[in-house]
Parts: C-alpha cells; sequence; structure tokens
C-alpha cells in the first residue's frame, strides 16, 4: 500500500514538471512579452528598456530554470496588469471557485443518487423511463444558455435571485444549479446501471431470501457496493467541473479563479495565465491522487493490485 | 512674442470665467447634503477585470471610469467637450513650449494630505521613469521635456515640441496622484487602495466583483450627491442587460446594437445613445506592395458600401466618415464627407492600376477582435465583388506582433479602431499617420509638415482651417480605407439622471436617483 501511494506520489510529481514546462512555454505562444507590456504606441526603445526591466532578453532556458527556481518556492511572477504577485491573485480567487463546484458537487451528486437509486429499485417504471431520457436531455443543455434562461426567470422576470457576482448565499444558487445539472443526468445513470448490476447480484437475492426489508437490501447492501464506481466517475467528473466553471463564471459573474484566468487570457497577462494553469493542473493531479488513494481504501480487491 | 502674452492673457479670462460658470453648471447639487442621494451602480463591461486602481498605469477608457470619480487632473473637459480648470486655477503660456499652471490650494487628498506642486511633478516623474510599473501612458507625456514646480501651488510645463492638444491629456488621461502616499507604500499597495483628490474615495474592491465608492465630503468642488457608487464587472451582455432589467445596476455600458431591442421592451429602463469617439478603419502597408499606389487605395475606399453596414450590421449606431475621427472631435471637416459607394470607380482605378480578371489585386485581411468578424466578413464581400481576391484571416495576436511593431507584409490589410481619448484631431493623427511619431506605414513629408503644424497651431480657428486643408488633402490621398465611427449605447434605468458624453467619460458626482 505505501509503495503504491509512493509511486503514484513520484508519478504525479512528474507529471506537475511536465505541466510547469507547457505553462512557461505558453509565454513565447502569446508574442513578444515585452511587446505586450508596453503601451499600444511605444517606441523600439521603450519596448527595448522593458525587456531589460523583466530579464526577458536572456536564453529561454535560462528564463524557465529561473521561472522554475522561483516557482518552486511559490513566486510565480509578477502580474503584468496589477504587478502584484500572480500567485497571490489565483490564491485569492480560488476558494470561490472551490466553493462554487464543491456545492455543484453535492447537489449533483445527491440528486444524482437519490434519483438514479430510485430508477434502479423501480427499473422499467414510468419514473425510470423518465430518469433515462431527462439525464440524456440535461446533459445536452449548454451551461451558457441554461445560465442564462435562470437569470431571465428567476432573476430579471421573478426576481427571486440576484443575477450575478458572489455577495451572500442566495448569489450561489444559480450558478451552483447551472453547474450541477450537467452532471446531475450523468451521476443519475451511473448509480442506476451500477446499482441494477449489484441487484442482480447473489449477495442481494441471498438477502432477499433472509427476508431483509427492502430498505436495507437498498440502502444497506447494494448501495454500498455500487458506490465505487461512482467515486470512479466523480474523479472524471471534477475535471468536467473545472472546465464547466469557466462558462458558469462568465454568466454569472462569479468572482472565481476561472473569470480571473479568462480576463488574463484577453489582456494577456501571462504570470497569471501560468499560475492558473500550474496550479488547477496541480488540483486536479492531488483529486486524482486522493481518489486513488480514497479507491484503495474502500476496496480491499484492489490493494494487492498494481 | 507679444501674439503669446496676448493669448495667455485671454486664455488666463477664458478659464478663469469657465471656472466660474463651470461651478454653475455643476451647481445642480446646490442644496443638497453631501452623500444624501441613493447610491448609484454602474456595470463596466469589458472582458477583463481590472487588477490595479492605479490611475496612472492603463489607458482603458472603461477603468477610467473609476480613476475620475476618485481622482482629478489638473485640467478636465466639461459636457461639451470644452478645456475646464480642474486642480489647475489657470494657466499661462510664455511661449509656444512653455506652459505656466497655477494649481488650486483648497485641495486635499482623501488621507487628509495637502495638494501641492511636488505631487504634480512626482506623478509625471513615475509615469515617465518607472520602468517596473511600466506605465502605459508613457507614450502620452514623452513629448514634455520638464516639469517643475514654481512654489507650492504652480508648476512649469515645458514641451519638446509644439502641441495645442497638450492640455487636453491633462484633462483626459493623466490623474494627479499623492507623493507622500506612493512614497510610502509604494506602486502595487497604492494600486490596491488608491488615494485621491476626486468627489469620490475607495471604501472597498471585492476582485472580480466590484470596486465601491463613497461621497468624499471633504471635496473641493462641489459636494458628490450619491452615498455610494459602485462598479460592476459583469462580462457577460446578457447577464449585463438582465442585472439592468432587475434593478441591480443603473447603467449599462458597451451595449450592443442586438441587444437594444431587448431593453427597448422594458419600462424600466431606457437605450441612451450618442455619437462616440471611435472611428474605424482598414489600416494597410502603403510603403511598397499594391497599396504604395494610391488608385489602389481609393479603389478600397469606393468599393465599401459604409452605410449599408452602419444600418444593416450595426443597427444605425454608426456613421460613415472619410476621416479618421469622428465628428464630436475637434478638428472634424464638416467639409469632407465619407467616400461615395461606386464599385464601378472602384473598377476602374484597380484597372488604371494595372489589375484586372487575369491579374487580380490579391489582399490578405486581417482582423484581431472576434466582435468585429460580421464587419470583416461584410467588407471582404464589397472587395471581392469589385473583383480583389481577399484571404480574411482571423489572428488575435496580428494586432501587437505584426501591426504595432511595423512588420505589415505586402498587400496586407487590418480592421482597427481608435478611441479618441484626447476628443482631438492630433491624437488619431500621431497615432496612425505621422512618420515623425508613431506613423509607420503612410507617411509623406508634406502631410507631415501640415499635421505639425496643425499641432503647434495656438490659435483655435486656425487650428481648425489646418485639419480642414489637412483632412482634404488625405481624403484624396486614402492612406487607410475610411468607415465608420460608432456610438455610445448605454443601457439606463428609468430612475436614474444621466446623459451619456462624446468622449464615454462617466462622472458620478451629480447624479441622482429616485427610489
Amino acid at each position: 500500500m505505501r509503495s503504491r501511494f509512493i509511486n503514484r506520489l513520484a508519478f504525479s510529481v512528474l507529471v506537475m514538471l511536465g505541466v510547469s514546462a507547457i505553462t512557461f512555454l505558453l509565454m513565447f505562444l502569446a508574442g513578444d512579452p515585452a511587446a505586450l507590456l508596453a503601451s499600444e504606441d511605444a517606441t523600439a526603445a521603450e519596448v527595448e528598456a522593458i525587456r531589460k526591466a523583466y530579464g526577458f532578453d536572456r536564453p529561454i532556458v535560462v528564463q524557465y530554470l529561473d521561472w522554475l527556481w522561483h516557482a518552486v518556492q511559490g513566486d510565480l511572477g509578477v502580474s503584468y496588469q496589477s504587478r502584484r504577485p500572480a500567485l497571490e491573485l489565483i490564491l485569492h480567487a480560488l476558494p470561490n471557485t472551490l466553493l462554487l463546484i464543491a456545492c455543484a458537487l453535492a447537489l449533483s451528486v445527491s440528486t444524482g443518487v437519490i434519483v438514479g437509486v430510485l430508477a434502479a429499485t423501480f427499473r422499467g417504471s414510468r419514473f425510470d423511463r423518465l430518469v433515462i431520457t431527462g439525464s440524456v436531455f440535461v446533459q445536452s443543455l449548454p451551461s451558457f444558455w441554461l445560465g442564462i434562461v435562470m437569470i431571465l426567470i428567476f432573476s430579471a422576470t421573478l426576481r427571486l435571485l440576484p443575477t450575478s457576482g458572489f455577495r451572500g448565499p442566495s448569489y450561489l444558487i444559480l450558478p451552483a444549479v447551472t453547474l450541477a445539472t450537467f452532471q446531475v443526468g450523468t451521476f443519475a445513470r451511473m448509480v442506476r446501471s451500477s446499482m441494477l448490476e449489484v441487484l442482480d447480484s447473489d449477495f442481494v437475492r441471498t438477502a432477499r431470501a433472509k427476508g431483509a426489508s427492502a430498505g436495507s437490501i437498498v440502502f444497506g447492501h447494494a448501495l454500498p457496493n455500487a458506490a465505487l464506481p461512482i467515486i470512479t466517475v466523480v474523479g472524471l467528473e471534477l475535471g468536467g467541473l473545472y472546465g464547466g466553471a469557466v462558462v458558469t463564471e462568465t454568466v454569472f459573474g462569479w468572482p472565481g479563479v476561472n473569470t480571473l484566468a479568462l480576463s488574463a487570457i484577453t489582456s494577456r497577462d501571462m504570470p497569471v495565465i501560468q499560475a492558473f494553469v500550474l496550479v488547477v493542473g496541480i488540483l486536479v493531479v492531488i483529486t486524482n491522487l486522493v481518489i486513488d488513494m480514497l479507491y484503495t481504501i474502500l476496496d480491499p480487491r484492489t490493494r494487492g493490485a498494481r | 512674442m507679444a501674439g503669446y502674452r496676448w493669448f495667455a492673457a485671454a486664455s488666463l479670462v477664458i478659464l478663469t470665467a469657465g471656472a466660474a460658470t463651470g461651478g454653475r453648471a455643476q451647481g445642480a447639487s446646490n442644496g443638497v447634503a453631501c452623500g444624501s442621494g441613493q447610491p448609484v451602480s454602474v456595470n463596466l463591461l469589458w472582458p477583463t477585470q481590472p487588477n490595479t486602481l492605479d490611475p496612472n498605469y492603463d489607458t482603458l477608457v472603461m477603468f477610467a471610469q473609476i480613476s475620475r470619480n476618485m481622482f482629478n487632473g489638473l485640467f478636465k473637459l466639461d459636457d461639451s467637450m470644452t478645456l475646464q480648470p480642474d486642480l489647475a486655477v489657470s494657466y499661462s503660456q510664455p511661449d509656444a513650449l512653455t506652459y505656466e499652471i497655477e494649481l488650486r490650494k483648497d485641495v486635499v487628498f482623501h488621507d487628509g494630505s495637502p495638494f501641492t506642486s511636488a505631487d504634480v511633478v512626482a506623478t509625471f516623474d513615475r509615469i515617465v521613469k518607472d520602468q517596473k510599473l511600466a506605465s502605459k501612458q508613457r507614450s502620452y507625456v514623452s513629448n514634455i521635456k520638464s516639469v517643475t514646480p514654481k512654489g507650492d501651488h504652480a508648476v512649469n510645463f515645458v514641451l519638446k515640441q509644439p502641441d495645442s492638444s497638450f492640455l487636453k491629456s491633462l484633462a483626459t488621461i493623466i490623474y494627479i496622484t499623492p507623493r507622500s502616499v506612493i512614497d510610502k507604500v509604494g506602486n502595487v499597495e497604492f494600486g490596491k487602495k488608491p488615494v485621491g483628490t476626486g468627489p469620490f474615495k475607495l471604501d472597498s474592491w471585492t476582485m472580480g466583483d466590484s470596486v465601491v465608492l463613497t461621497a468624499n465630503c471633504d471635496y473641493h468642488g462641489d459636494k458628490p450627491i450619491p452615498s455610494k457608487v459602485e462598479f460592476r464587472f459583469i462580462a457577460e451582455p446578457a447577464t449585463q442587460i438582465s442585472s439592468l432589467q432587475s434593478g441591480e445596476i443603473d447603467i449599462a455600458t458597451q451595449v450592443t446594437s442586438d441587444l437594444t431591442a431587448a431593453l427597448k421592451s422594458s419600462r424600466d429602463v431606457a437605450v441612451q445613445s450618442i455619437d462616440g469617439n471611435q472611428t474605424f478603419w482598414l489600416s494597410m502597408n502603403t510603403k511598397e506592395g499594391p497599396f504604395a499606389d494610391p488608385r489602389v487605395r481609393q479603389a478600397l475606399n469606393y468599393a465599401i458600401d459604409r452605410t449599408a453596414i452602419a444600418r444593416q450590421l450595426l443597427g444605425g449606431f454608426a456613421t460613415p466618415v472619410g476621416q479618421v475621427y469622428s465628428k464630436s472631435v475637434f478638428g472634424y471637416t464638416k467639409a469632407v464627407s465619407p467616400y461615395p459607394f461606386d464599385p464601378d470607380k472602384a473598377k476602374a482605378l484597380l484597372r488604371e492600376a494595372g489589375y484586372d480578371s487575369s491579374r487580380p489585386l490579391k489582399i490578405e485581411f486581417y482582423n484581431f477582435r472576434a466582435e468585429l468578424n460580421p464587419v470583416q466578413q461584410s467588407i471582404a464581400s464589397f472587395l471581392s465583388d469589385v473583383g480583389i481576391k481577399v484571404t480574411t484571416r482571423f489572428d488575435p495576436n496580428y494586432f501587437v506582433d505584426t501591426w504595432q511593431s511595423g512588420k505589415m507584409g505586402r498587400g496586407q490589410v487590418i480592421i482597427r479602431s481608435n478611441n479618441n481619448l484626447l476628443m482631438d484631431a492630433d491624437f488619431a493623427l500621431g497615432l496612425e499617420l505621422d512618420g515623425t511619431r508613431r506613423g509607420m506605414y503612410f507617411s509623406s513629408p508634406e502631410t507631415d509638415a501640415a499635421i505639425a503644424k496643425a499641432r503647434g497651431e495656438s490659435d483655435r480657428n486656425a487650428r481648425q482651417a489646418a485639419y480642414d486643408a489637412l483632412n482634404k488633402t488625405l481624403y484624396n490621398l486614402a492612406p487607410v480605407t475610411f468607415l465608420y465611427s460608432t456610438d455610445g449605447i448605454y443601457g439606463v434605468s428609468t430612475r436614474v439622471d444621466w446623459k451619456p458624453r462624446p468622449d464615454g467619460a462617466i462622472y458620478l458626482a451629480n447624479v441622482t436617483k429616485r427610489r
């Protein structure tokens, strides 16, 4: 178990190094960084002065090693726009994004589990068919469209909820629901098929034969066994949530890390873009590591396997 | 020299009179207690968020809205775009290069420290010399040779070249910052917690969400009416409109013509538009290749139906022009109309220049802003109609990497625009067509001399006449393909009393709002 953990950790570090190299090279895809920093009508001499001041005149390898050396110490450079540390900006906005993702995840998992369990229990019923079609339907809704429609209904027309920003719990409702909607379908279908498989297995038949109640069969025996694939899917879907949050944050003006990154991309504020890619990359790697470990703990069968 | 002295005396009289009337015009707030009005919320629709509230870093029109409510310049433009003193009291001009500016003595910064000439000098020093700040306003002060204090409440500016638009740059781009605060906390901290002299002071800044300012009741001018003003950063146009309709914001900016229909159906909000200061044209490499021939450049101008683009694509919120600035900008020539739409003439000119169906003119047409794709496509089809082989390209880096660094290839064209921050002809001419300044593509000794002469002319009427002559010459030389200038479009709650300005500036101190 420990060696497996160390292996996974070493692999994660390699992935992060790869992410860092790509992240660094991003800077040179967007054109001359010194020209970006200068004003629209800067003279060549002004651009050169900025190039020197920011060290863009050194060889790329030297710049990368220098950047990496600072990065491992938590210094990801200074925003071209605000001159504030890029990491500080990202870490300031990150909690908002994590909160949004956590709420959306809790919402989609709980809804998905309840709906999926019910659908599996009443297999073939009208409700079951509704869940199958419904989950495909909600997955097909583009989130920017869904977000705008929800704003039109709940904010502009009914005036029940605020349109955008984040100044209190009520501001969380529309973006979390929008972000969760796509995943609800995935979880419901996943839970349903996983439950059906378990409900058909021998130990459930034995429990039934022993006269266990329907409730204890579903929640006591079947669900814990059906939970394993759900955890895997949560791990996979988290990447989707990070991505989906970009659109959701923009539509709802959510002051998260994606809004910041989009703003940085538009103004080509490279240090902030680099910090964003690196931090989100690390988050995804860590999440996958945790899920992997969780899987090993929950399912004794996977412990021996490498 | 006597002429200058006469002019200086006259300008002093005008400015003092201006100060008096300016005061009266603002006197709408007389009798209203400071900060007794309802809070006002403005959304600044822009794809990026402000990362600093330092007023002397960027030149972006949108975020200057925050600066101009928190800071003052030495001068300002009033609602009719006339120069008025702000932190200055008056000025005189002993010669073409020297400006002696008297400062107000009753001004304090938000932290209570007095405003003096040392702050003015330090403001300009920081923009010019601070390499780490790398202020984008640097190019706008590059014509200043020196700034020196004359006692505590007067400064002398000496320019390198005569420039009659100089005072307008002090009125529109450069805001005065407190030396003592910046010396103490540094640029970065100052960008987080700015301290100004303006009618509002910083209350809070929630990154990515909003900046809130509160009324500064120690303000030296007329006391601000709203208790608070809020600047929101909703970047999604549809969300902005919903926020306006639900009453969360009072003023929506950068509204596009396609969304005005949604606003017109709403009772609580109104669409307000005004001739703006943003002008579009096609810039091209005129030094070599096909566009070195003026007949080809004229052909492009005749080939495009600007009126159709303005009406059909831009919902009528645009005006075709034959100049590089709009009619609200000083120096606009009424007598120079836009090129007429005349495809036959375009074809004839192309034939004269040696292009026909067997040897068509081939051009590469670049666009770097996604929102301009429809306009680009439409122009490309007009150009194809007269037999030009057009390859359209979208490249977000083209402007910075190629156009701005003067590396445009033969036969390349880019659609671009200019926000005339100074509301002055010289601003656009200096950036696009003056070979002695940035103009890196089209220039000629004659037009350069004419631009310099108009720039140095201190008499307003003579200066206008100089631009009238220049605009006629430029029309015929067709250094760019002239397109149109766009209107500023706003969605405004019917509860607030606010009117847009041609320069797009939003001042909130006098805004009243009904409950």
